[in-house]
């Protein structure tokens, strides 16, 4: 039997959600890591695996890496920092903003993205992990600013087709691409606007909030800006905007279809000053063409005197079909839709002001992971 | 050899077996708060991180009190700790502080009458702008102590105001006063407390015959 499960991440801590296929009734476990703010989660089910990652950052203590195998009856808590700058490089964390499991055939392989903007990677499944030092010592650097959120790198993406090949986003220092694992990385960005800097197309320092891609399509990317929603059909060499019929394309989050490389999901926001829902209406928009159209998707979803917004982690889909749709609100609230969109439900309220959402299918018929002996095994 | 007690808050517990208090030697002479640190971390080694940044900095909102004083007024990790019973290590209070990049700048008027200072020896002037020099340094490094300077005498003072309708320019400061304008300093912080904790143990209010105004600068152009 396969169940869905959403893994909520708050300024709180972390909420998990379980459902049947039909997701129709959601049954609630948390709040772990009570106190601390999740800005980062992912599912690794690579292999055998069942393990939750969450970048928890305490105001007090600090920001780690923490993983449960067993949905968070058990925490990992690492005795010491895992994820921690040189000392060569004068930088401390501050949050981590996303982690991303590699790709299929080097299962003990992550990624994290951290503020201030640097890219740490592991190649022992998250024992250790390291700076990738051809993006930390990049000449740019110390022109890239914070914006409302920290200095952050919060998107990862990795090419299925090519393990050196990875895009990264900064918000704001742009896009970067590597195409050697990591080495060496360029910006790109031609073609998106920075509407806040009196150079309107410069080479770097877009506030670039969400980058998207279907992995069937490696050159292919969407990405939602500080003001600008654009397509990428040559793996970033060149972007061209596609906000044609949103109400405004200031937003943060993004998601793509699982099964439909051409539909998109966002998100907008009135605009960078006033940052609620645009006429107070909690829409979601979808293009089914790559961005040549948008429509609005509002059927649940509340239409008067919604002034809420998502974070450009707080949307997400899972991996069945009809795929399901869901998205965390700053106000707290949990949407989820059964059917690619075109209706919505209110699954949770009352949240902590959620940070991320991610979805995990799990087929339960697996053999339970032996967590516990994993763990006693590392000591 | 000294002996110190750390107290552990609750929340770093279990980075310490469970203990709220943890005893410790420290073998150098003299004993500063950063020697206990360490001798804490080889009972306790999950503690560090939760205390320190990457970079060995106490974290923004963790104090650590010697005695009943915060570190970051007593020379940070290089408090001394001789006599001291107990290291205390608390989540902050930091109330209406959000981040770092809400820090206010604030400039330090340090007055004094003229005539007092002028009483003192040359070499007694001297030791005290020392004293007063190398407290502000010591901020400097946590980037709270942004510049400022002691200023000659106002008989070297110049002042220019438009007069009629023509600059003028006459020797002295502007308005007679009871007290002078001996020095200022720039301040970041994240709010008047930590200025007025600055200032009341500045050595030229210690000293005597000094006051010290505070005042928010106003910023311009974009937030910072």
């Amino acid at each position: 039997m396969k169940t869905v499960r959403l893994l909520v991440g708050t300024v709180k801590g972390v909420f998990f959600l379980r459902a049947p296929a039909a997701r129709t009734a959601w049954q609630v476990e948390g709040p772990h890591l009570p106190g601390r703010a999740i800005y980062s989660l992912a599912h690794d089910g690579r292999g055998e695996r069942q393990r939750v990652w969450a970048g928890a950052a305490s105001m007090h203590w600090g920001a780690v890496l923490v993983a449960t195998d067993d949905w968070g009856r058990t925490w990992e808590e690492p005795r010491e920092a895992n994820v921690k700058f040189p000392a060569d490089s004068g930088l401390a964390l501050k949050q981590i903003w996303q982690i991303t499991p590699g790709l299929d055939d080097e299962p003990d392989t992550l990624h994290c993205g951290v503020e201030p903007a640097a890219l740490f990677r592991s190649t022992d499944a998250g024992k250790s992990w390291e700076v990738v030092r051809g993006l930390l010592d990049h000449p740019h650097r110390e022109r890239w600013t914070p914006g409302g959120g920290g200095l952050c790198l919060h998107t990862i993406v990795r090419d299925r087709g090519n393990a050196d090949r990875m895009w990264i986003a900064i918000s704001s220092g742009g896009v970067y691409r590597t195409a050697d694992a990591g080495r060496t990385w360029v910006a790109r960005n031609a073609g998106i606007r920075a509407e806040f800097l009196p150079e309107k197309y410069p080479e770097f320092g877009q506030c670039v909030h969400k980058v998207v891609h279907h992995p069937s399509r490696a050159g292919r990317l969407f990405a939602q800006n500080h003001w600008g929603l654009y397509r990428s059909d040559d793996a970033g060499d060149s972007w061209q905007d596609i906000a044609r019929g949103v109400p405004s394309d200031f937003g943060f989050a993004m998601a793509i279809h699982p099964h439909e490389p051409d539909t998109v999901y966002i998100i907008p926001i009135e605009s960078d000053q006033v940052r609620v829902s645009p006429e107070g209406k909690l829409r979601v928009y979808r293009t089914r063409n790559a961005g040549r159209s948008w429509e609005p998707l509002t059927r649940g979803l509340p239409q008067r005197h919604a002034y809420d917004i998502v974070l450009r982690d707080a949307l997400a889909t899972d991996t069945l079909d009809p795929a399901g749709v869901y998205f965390g609100t700053r106000n707290g609230k949990l949407y989820a839709s059964r059917d690619g969109g075109s209706s919505w439900r209110l699954a949770m309220d009352g949240l902590p002001s959620i940070t991320c959402v991610r979805t995990a299918v799990v087929d339960e018929r697996k053999p339970a992971p032996r967590a516990a002996a994993r763990r006693s095994a590392r000591r | 050899m000294t002996r110190v007690v750390f107290l552990i808050p609750t929340p770093l517990r279990s980075y310490a077996d469970g203990r709220s208090r943890i005893e410790v030697e420290v073998g150098k002479e003299p004993p500063a708060l950063g020697d206990a640190l360490e001798a804490l971390w080889d009972v306790a080694p999950g503690v560090r991180d939760r205390v320190l940044t990457e970079q060995g900095e106490v974290r923004p909102h963790v104090n650590v009190f010697v005695g009943t004083e915060s570190c970051r007024w007593t020379g940070g990790l290089a408090t001394p700790i001789a006599g001291v019973a107990e290291i205390a290590i608390f989540p902050a209070i930091s109330g209406g502080r959000a981040s770092e990049g809400d820090d206010m700048r604030y400039m330090l008027l340090m007055y004094r009458d003229e005539t007092v200072w002028e009483a003192r020896s040359e070499e007694e002037r001297g030791a005290i702008r020392q004293q007063a020099i190398d407290f502000s340094e010591g901020f400097r490094e946590r980037g709270v102590f942004q510049g400022g300077s002691p200023l000659l005498p106002t008989s070297t003072a110049t002042t220019v105001r438009l007069s009629k309708g023509k600059i003028a320019t006459t020797d002295g400061p502007f308005a007679e006063t009871k007290e002078q304008l001996g020095g200022y300093t720039i301040l970041e912080t994240g709010n008047l407390d930590e200025a007025l904790a600055f200032a009341a143990r500045h050595p030229l209010v210690l000293v005597g015959g000094h006051s010290i105004e505070i005042r928010p600068i106003r910023e311009l152009g974009p937030p910072r």
